[in-house]
């Protein structure tokens, strides 16, 4: 690791000094992206991470202030061996499951043109869940500080090892992407021992441009199984309640908890409309899961912004709807369970509403300025709003980590304070 | 009055349309089967949407470098992206695998001589360095 960390950062040195792609001759070239970014947090009751499926840490209970929410390095190595047959290798370095800035393989593929307008890519790449999946860490791309995290980060699935095709027919001056995915993936999530494993990842990204208007519809599938010791600790409670042969709910339960190889579904909608002057972007999910410990999720954003010379100033507002129930009432009152229904019903709502993000708004302001090419400098406001479930204690948590006992007992509003600079060559 | 504002409209078309043609042109080698384009086909080639022309072949772009006359005009009028904005789509493209920015070409002449040797190629250039190996397939207005 040692190694391959001093190599990333003596390439990282190159590219960035240079700020521009390196063609290293004979098909290959080293391009590289990155942000560095400060954010200052109003609440220090809890952290706020830009993605919760990957960081450990963020802003506000760690520390007022940080830079280790939004900064990131990363490095794409392509080889286009012939004119049919390419491969791609992007290292990225931003917070980990661990605290780490160990840059991580995100993308590893072989790419073969059939055709013009078909591709096929097989080794280790992005799911095309959302609209914007590609490019959701190479943050120059879009025009916020960072992709609306209520959104983002509903779908955990970011790599996996699998195939996708890429077929790109026009129809006139219509302009379609029809690319399916199959692949599987194992990937470490923030906390002692907590990873995932998904089997069967099947989907498909349908869009369709026309001028200025992209319109696109996702599925995506996946066969989760979760590891983490809390929650087989919590599993095991319900199996031993179950196995007493007394209270029959506690077996019902065991088996509405179970978490190998659940079917988890994420279906969504988005739309673009760009004119060069105005933009206009949102996208809508919905998330179904066979297990009661991954809940289900409603969630969207709409965002729109001008483009006036160098500065682009946006307004977005994006919410994130947990659909499940957050409490389990079973049997108290049955005298022949001695008490266990009690038990029963703690163990399934604490993992019900454990792993689960719970409701939450926010409303961004922002101003991305321009100000030399491959350079953006980014300011954003972040107005955050969660609230409880029916006004329950520990509901109110949002899509907050690291909380602070009590920070989920009452609906909480947090400002965040964004500035950072995006740059890719 | 009425017998000159014939006269005056006339020097009003003239000065119109003189303005609103573009000095910039969409070019193909002479030995090309493509003969027009739609602004959105050009826009869709030019930013890698369509790998392909309407007749099927394979489409190559070239691009000029940045900064180049040619290069605002056809971006101001075709693609209507700045700079900027072309290079935050670049970096979308690039960084998710989906394909690579076109080949950039240095200037009007450079787009000449590499256009002129394939006819699957497409590119653009100021509308007076035009010569006979290649054809316009699209003027922006």
């Amino acid at each position: 690791m040692k190694t391959i960390n001093a190599l990333f950062v003596v390439l990282c040195f190159f590219v960035f000094s240079n700020s521009q792609a390196i063609d290293l001759g004979h098909g290959f070239t080293i391009k590289g992206f990155g942000t560095a970014g400060l954010v200052n947090s109003s609440n220090n009751g809890a952290d706020f991470v830009a993605n919760s499926n990957v960081q450990a840490s963020g802003v506000g209970r760690t520390n007022d202030t940080s830079l280790v929410v939004d900064s990131k390095l990363g490095l794409q190595l392509d080889y286009q061996a012939t004119d049919r047959l390419s491969f791609a290798v992007q290292g990225l370095s931003r917070q980990q499951y661990n605290k780490s800035f160990d840059p991580i393989l995100e993308w590893a593929y072989v790419k073969f043109k059939i055709l013009p307008e078909l591709h096929i890519r097989a080794g280790r790449i992005r799911p095309a869940i959302y609209m914007l999946s590609d490019y959701l860490d190479v943050n120059y791309s879009n025009p916020w500080v960072r992709p609306p995290v209520e959104f983002y980060t509903t779908a955990a699935i970011d790599r996996m090892e699998g195939v996708d095709l890429l077929w790109r027919p026009s129809i006139g001056d219509l302009s379609w992407l029809v690319q399916p995915y199959f692949g599987v993936t194992d990937l470490k999530t923030p906390g002692v021992g907590n990873s995932f494993k998904a089997d069967n990842i099947l989907g498909i990204n349908l869009t369709g441009t026309y001028s200025d208007l992209t319109l696109r519809a996702g599925f995506g599938q996946g066969d989760i199984t979760l590891f983490s010791p809390s929650l087989t600790q919590a599993q095991s409670g319900l199996n031993i309640i179950c196995n007493t042969g007394l209270d029959p709910i506690a077996c019902a339960q065991y088996n509405a908890f179970n978490t190998t190889r659940k079917n988890v579904i994420f279906s969504s909608v988005g739309a673009n409309w760009d004119n060069g002057n105005y933009f206009v972007l949102g996208e809508f999910g919905k998330r179904f899961a066979k297990t009661k410990v991954i809940s289900d999720v409603t969630t969207w954003y709409i965002s729109g912004g001008a483009r006036i010379n160098k500065f682009t100033p946006y307004i977005t507002y994006s919410s994130y709807h947990n659909d499940s129930p957050v409490t389990f009432n079973g049997d108290t009152n049955n005298v022949f369970n001695l008490g266990l229904g009690a038990a029963v019903n703690q163990i399934a709502t604490g993992l019900l509403q454990g792993g689960n993000a719970m409701d939450q708004n926010t409303i961004s302001l922002g101003m991305r300025y321009d100000f030399m090419s491959k350079f953006a400098l980014k300011a954003q406001w972040d107005h955050i709003q969660t609230s409880t479930k029916n006004g329950l204690a520990g509901t109110g948590d949002g899509l907050f980590v690291n909380q602070q006992a009590g920070f989920g007992n009452s609906p909480t509003q947090v400002d965040l304070f964004s500035v950072t600079l995006d740059f890719a060559f | 009055m009425t017998r000159i504002m014939p006269f005056f409209l006339f020097v009003a078309l003239v000065l119109t349309a003189s303005s609103i043609q573009g000095d910039v042109v969409v070019v193909m080698s002479a030995k090309s089967n493509v003969s027009n384009l739609s602004k959105n086909t050009v826009t869709a080639i030019f930013l890698g949407k369509t790998p392909t022309f309407p007749d099927g072949n394979q489409a190559i772009p070239i691009e000029q470098s940045e900064g180049q006359e040619a290069y605002n005009e056809f971006h101001r009028l075709v693609t209507e992206k700045s700079t900027a904005q072309l290079n935050a789509y670049w970096a979308r493209i690039v960084f998710s695998g989906m394909g690579n920015p076109p080949r950039e070409v240095a200037n009007n002449d450079e787009v000449l001589k590499i256009i002129a040797t394939n006819p699957y190629m497409i590119g653009y250039l100021e509308k007076s360095a035009v010569n006979r190996t290649v054809k316009i397939v699209f003027a922006p207005q």
